[in-house]
């Protein structure tokens, strides 16, 4: 994620001081890539374009079981970049910096509870690959929002994502609503929006309400 | 003018081309070159106008499809763009950047009869596009603001969706967000190869001008805390 983040503000001319080192610089670099998502593509792609002198990808699964976008996969393929499908990373290997990467041979299993195939490590198939950079793209955790918001009774699900009601989206603290990543963990632009949407129709309603007790009051 | 619509049998699936691969990687620039106007009626012409249309059941927003797409094959692109933009705040992001194979497309009558999807994305994001080049988008006009005032943490999609809804209807707002340009993700997440960062710029542009006011570099927790915004009139 910071290695996206550095790039995409690289682009809009801003000073990125880990990028300028070479730390978050694909550059002249075998890189290899942990993950099947879109942010996974997302990460081989911006390495092809940053010249990165090798890209693969590493991923558990084959490519029919891929979470990502097939149109995405193809895009990264016609790019150069190499899938190594059925692996998953052992150990890094390296004096001072990473050099190879130790992986192991997956086959698929039995289905599990989600019904898609359960990866299982092959015995003794290791083998090694080269790589100056690994970048590991598996997704992230939702930040701890009472706790930075110094708002200890906002009321979170187990996964650390703000509890809000189903239908007006409000959460337990009265006039506060949540909508987009916060509310459903990483999820896509256009649930954002129908989120805020929804929110936005809750939130009229809701200072229609208030408006219509102040003026009994008064 | 049923006679314009239900050409998938004779006109074939196009997207719009892609560019080289050699030219692609040497820059982070989107990889879709533009539909031109007589190519997008042609594809719009495809849509087979299903009574029950699965693309829009498929579509988070149930965006009106069918009917933008027979008003783009008619070439009335500006009723168009006025029906798409009625449910989505952002079409020609969401035209961009949705994995459409997953909603709207995956789910297309025609790709199922195996004669290969409808470019709903494509369309979406051409028709809001040319309206953006036509002059057709405009900022929010609030005729009588209203005394009520709303905070929007975070100018991400979902932020910037929720602060333009309510200033249509008339609500004082003003969005927080930490970093020093708005757009969350769709700026620092989503590389420029998917989306360009002028696409989500021109609309924050847009919010700003219809009376959204910003405040960047202010993160909740740190500058004030939620209790004391919710105090704030
Ligand atoms: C690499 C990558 C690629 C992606 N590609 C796609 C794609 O192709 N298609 C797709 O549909 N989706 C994609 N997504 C997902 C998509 O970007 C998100 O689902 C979407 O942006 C969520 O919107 P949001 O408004 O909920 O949150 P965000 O976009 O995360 O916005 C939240 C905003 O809140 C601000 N904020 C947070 N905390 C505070 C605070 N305490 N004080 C003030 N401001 C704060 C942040 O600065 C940020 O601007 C991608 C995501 C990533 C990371
Ligand atoms: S591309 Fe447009 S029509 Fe398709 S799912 Fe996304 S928002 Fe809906």
């Amino acid at each position: 994620m910071e290695f996206l983040t550095a790039s995409n503000k690289k682009g809009l001319g801003d000073k990125v001081e880990l990028f300028d080192k070479g730390i978050l610089n694909a550059e002249g670099k075998d890189i290899v890539v942990i993950g099947g998502g879109d942010t996974a593509m997302d990460c081989v792609r911006t390495s092809v374009r940053q010249k990165a002198k090798s890209v693969k990808c590493l991923y558990r699964r084959d490519k029919e079981n891929m979470p990502g976008s097939a149109r995405e996969v193809a895009n990264a393929e016609e790019e150069g970049v190499e899938f190594v499908w059925l692996s998953s990373p052992k150990k890094f290997k390296g004096t001072n910096k990473v050099e190879n990467l130790i992986v192991d041979q997956i086959q698929l299993g039995e289905p599990d509870d989600s019904g898609r195939r359960r990866p299982q490590i092959k015995q003794g198939s290791e083998f090694e690959i080269k790589a100056d950079m690994v970048i590991k793209a598996l997704g992230f955790d939702p930040e701890d929002l009472p706790y930075l918001f110094d708002a200890k009774e906002l009321q979170v699900t187990k996964w650390g994502t703000v509890k809000t009601d189903f239908d007006t989206m409000e959460t337990n603290l009265k006039g506060v609503f949540a909508a987009g990543d916060i509310v459903r963990g990483a999820s896509l632009v256009v649930w954002a929006i129908k989120d805020g949407r929804d929110a936005a129709v809750a939130m009229k309603t809701y200072l229609e309400n208030i408006k219509l007790k102040k003026s009994k009051v008064a | 003018m049923t006679d314009k619509m239900l050409k998938f049998v004779k006109i074939g699936q196009q997207t719009p081309p892609k560019r080289d691969v050699g030219d692609r990687k040497d820059d982070f620039n989107e990889i879709y070159d533009d539909f031109i106007k007589q190519k997008a009626e042609e594809q719009s012409s495809r849509c087979s106008q299903c009574g029950v249309p699965f693309c829009q059941v498929h579509c988070p927003l149930s965006n009106n499809i069918p009917d933008w797409l027979k008003l783009t094959a008619e070439g009335r692109l500006k009723e168009a763009y006025e029906l798409s933009q009625s449910t989505n705040n952002m079409p020609e992001v969401c035209g961009r950047i949705c994995p459409q194979d997953r909603l709207c497309e995956g789910n297309c009558v025609i790709e199922q009869s195996g004669h290969g999807t409808v470019t709903i994305g494509s369309m979406e994001k051409y028709i809001t596009d040319n309206a953006w080049e036509k002059g057709w988008v405009k900022p929010i006009e609030v005729k009588f603001e209203k005394d009520q005032s709303v905070g929007v943490i975070g100018a991400g999609p979902a932020g910037l969706a929720a602060a333009e809804q309510l200033r249509k209807n008339g609500y004082k707002i003003t969005v927080y967000d930490r970093y020093d340009r708005a757009g969350g993700l769709l700026i620092y997440g989503i590389p420029n190869f998917k989306l360009e960062k002028y696409v989500v710029e021109r609309r924050t542009k847009l919010l700003k001008d219809g009376g959204i006011e910003f405040v960047h570099n202010f993160e909740v927790g740190k500058d004030a805390t939620l209790d004391q915004l919710r105090k704030k009139t």
